[in-house]
């Protein structure tokens, strides 16, 4: 797989990855959106290409290519605090289009290295799928009102999941994953040299550089980060597969699933046993430590089969230290029980 | 705002909305009129008057462009062809942790066509099992080594309207389409197909193609590539309502055909929208004039 995503870079890839940025998309911070590039391509083209190859085959990112616009978009109708609006980056085309190559290349890969419980970016996997599932466990859980040993379905939310994404943890999760260190600096090159200028009413404020986050507007910032959730994931397969965490099984023939993830939108699900409580507690903490994710704990939620003593329940929320317990919350914009 | 501006506020914004939900769950027929009301409302009024008298029948203005209407959506005909869409996942990439589970869950033993809804499954199921109504009249059955597909009861002869033989099955002995099957050639025994069925049959299943290295495999009839598509279920769905409702399709065009009138000519006019909008309320004579 190496050899496919470290193949020379070829003219024909910038092209295609020009073709499918939409003309008019918000431009950058030199102010000139993709049509420009494609109605003077046959002017630019040969020189675009050249450039752009340059970076892609080893040479330094230029200055000025990776300067990136921040807007704050409201998520509510009065926003207030900063947390009511959502950074969005705009790039310029040519680092789109260096950023663009690297990502079509790194999708298709995606499907043999991403567990199938992540079902976000992922050619081939559909958003639905997770919902139907989702849906399905709830279902089973909620319909687990005799016996012994309840069922449990956390759902986590990761306050601002891309931006606070440490560099070093990406880097060596791809190393984990077996990429080659050529390609990871490549695409550290991408990441790692940006700077911002936020526009607020129309105005720019100075420059600076960050430390860490994917840019939300980034054509490789979602592959990047569903190969960090990737670290959760291998953590909670491991903890399963250790016997600290117990899955979710609907019937004796069924695969055993304890998450689903849908980017940084998380759902856990196991057998609401205290042993189990730690070990996720241990493992979040692990998860957070070292990704830099901090969980909305607002914002999570737990849900209980109905046969969960109260005990238990109790003592699950304290271990998590989420005290939300509803029915009537949603996951990916859908409830997560519908029905009498 | 004009009728021009409306079309694309309702298309864009009233009928997307609900289609992320409509992907996994039935919202019923009633919630689905509901939602067509308040639509069609707002389509016919006016800011100085707040009553409307309904020009055009509220059922008109969702044919297609080409048959007079203005291509509003049935929203509950388009949510079965939503769902039909995660029947046919299911059926056709089985591999996925979704489709592992299901099977898991609701048929471990047989594939999903042979299910039927039962107490106590979760509402989502329950929907996607509407949708694989849609989906079976759709389906047919592509032919590898004949060993899946039941002569007399799979939908596997291409062609419109039946996809069964049409010949009655009598007393024949023959159950699987591989035993139509010459062994030795990997092709079709000619004498057999044509000792067994009505020539109407026997014609079209001369010219299906076989091929004995695969196992049987389901395609989409309405597509030319096989591929379902989500359009084409709810094309599908559409015709089906009109042959129930017993005006079968030509029936519909040839009545706005009496007034002389080619829909398509409207939209393909080079004006702004506002006038085309303009044009088709005079042609279905809906302008308020007096």
């Amino acid at each position: 797989m190496n050899e496919a995503l470290l193949a020379p870079f070829t003219g024909d890839e910038v092209w295609a990855a020009l073709e499918s940025i939409g003309d008019l998309k918000a431009p950058g911070a030199d102010g000139m959106p993709s049509i420009f590039y494609k109605q003077f391509w046959q002017l630019l083209g040969e020189r675009v290409k050249k450039e752009v190859l340059e970076v892609l085959n080893g040479g330094d990112m230029p200055q000025g290519w990776n300067d990136t616009i921040i807007v704050l978009i409201p998520k509510v109708k009065q926003p207030e605090k900063l947390k009511d609006l959502r950074p969005i980056s705009l790039c310029n085309v040519l680092y789109k289009l260096v950023s663009k190559v690297l990502a079509n290349r790194l999708k298709k890969i995606l499907p043999d290295i991403i567990s199938p419980s992540q079902s976000a970016f992922v050619p081939g996997r559909m958003i639905t799928d997770n919902v139907l599932l989702a849906y399905e466990l709830t279902h089973h859980i909620n319909n687990r009102r005799r016996g012994a040993g309840g069922l449990a379905a956390i759902k986590l939310d990761m306050s601002k999941a891309y931006d606070r994404i440490e560099w070093p943890f990406l880097k060596k999760m791809m190393q984990k994953l077996g990429f080659q260190e050529k390609w990871i600096d490549l695409i550290m090159k991408c990441v790692t040299t940006v700077s911002y200028r936020i526009k607020v009413n129309g105005e720019y404020t100075d420059r600076f550089f960050p430390q860490r986050g994917l840019r939300h507007g980034d054509p490789l910032s979602p592959y990047l980060f569903i190969l960090c959730a990737e670290g959760l994931s291998a953590l909670l397969q491991q903890a399963e597969s250790d016997g600290k965490i117990e899955g979710i099984k609907i019937r004796r023939e069924a695969p055993r699933v304890n998450h689903l993830f849908f980017a940084d939108d998380s759902l856990i699900l196991m057998k609401a046993r205290c042993s189990g409580a730690q070990a996720l507690k241990q493992i979040m903490c692990k998860y957070e430590l070292a990704s830099g994710q901090v969980i909305n704990k607002d914002k999570s939620f737990i849900l209980f089969s109905p046969n969960t003593g109260d005990h238990a329940k109790q003592q699950k929320r304290l271990i998590m230290s989420i005290n939300q317990e509803a029915s009537a919350e949603r996951y990916l914009g859908l409830p997560v029980s519908v029905g009498k | 705002m004009s009728k021009a501006g409306k079309e694309i506020l309702v298309k864009a914004v009233a009928q997307a909305i609900p289609t992320y939900a409509m992907s996994c769950f039935d919202l019923t027929k009633g919630l689905c009129d509901e939602l067509s009301t308040i639509i069609g409302r707002y389509w016919w009024s006016q800011q100085d008057k707040s009553e409307q008298d309904t020009l055009v029948k509220l059922g008109e203005i969702d044919e297609i462009k080409e048959d007079g209407g203005l291509g509003f959506r049935d929203l509950y005909l388009f949510n079965m062809a939503m769902l039909a869409r995660q029947a046919w996942r299911l059926l056709t990439s089985p591999d996925t942790l979704c489709g592992q589970v299901l099977k898991a869950k609701y048929f471990p033993n047989t594939t999903i066509l042979q299910c039927t809804a039962r107490e106590g499954i979760s509402y989502s199921w329950r929907s996607i099992l509407q949708g694989l109504q849609l989906l079976k009249q759709g389906l047919i059955w592509r032919i590898g080594n004949g060993n899946n597909t039941n002569i007399w009861a799979d939908p596997w002869i291409p062609r419109g309207c039946i996809r069964k033989p049409i010949t009655p099955r009598g007393s024949s002995l023959l159950t699987k389409v591989s035993e139509l099957i010459d062994p030795s050639t990997g092709d079709w025994d000619e004498q057999l197909v044509t000792d067994t069925f009505w020539p109407e049959d026997a014609s079209v299943i001369l010219t299906i193609p076989i091929d004995v290295d695969m196992v049987d495999w389901p395609v989409w009839h309405f597509d030319p590539m096989g591929k379902f598509s989500v359009k084409s279920a709810y094309k599908l769905a559409i015709q089906i309502r009109d042959q129930n409702l017993g005006r079968d399709a030509s029936s519909s065009t040839a009545a706005s055909s009496n007034a002389e009138c080619n829909w398509h000519k409207i939209w393909q006019l080079k004006f702004p929208n506002k006038v085309n909008m303009f044009i088709w309320r005079l042609a279905h004579n809906s302008l308020p004039v007096r």
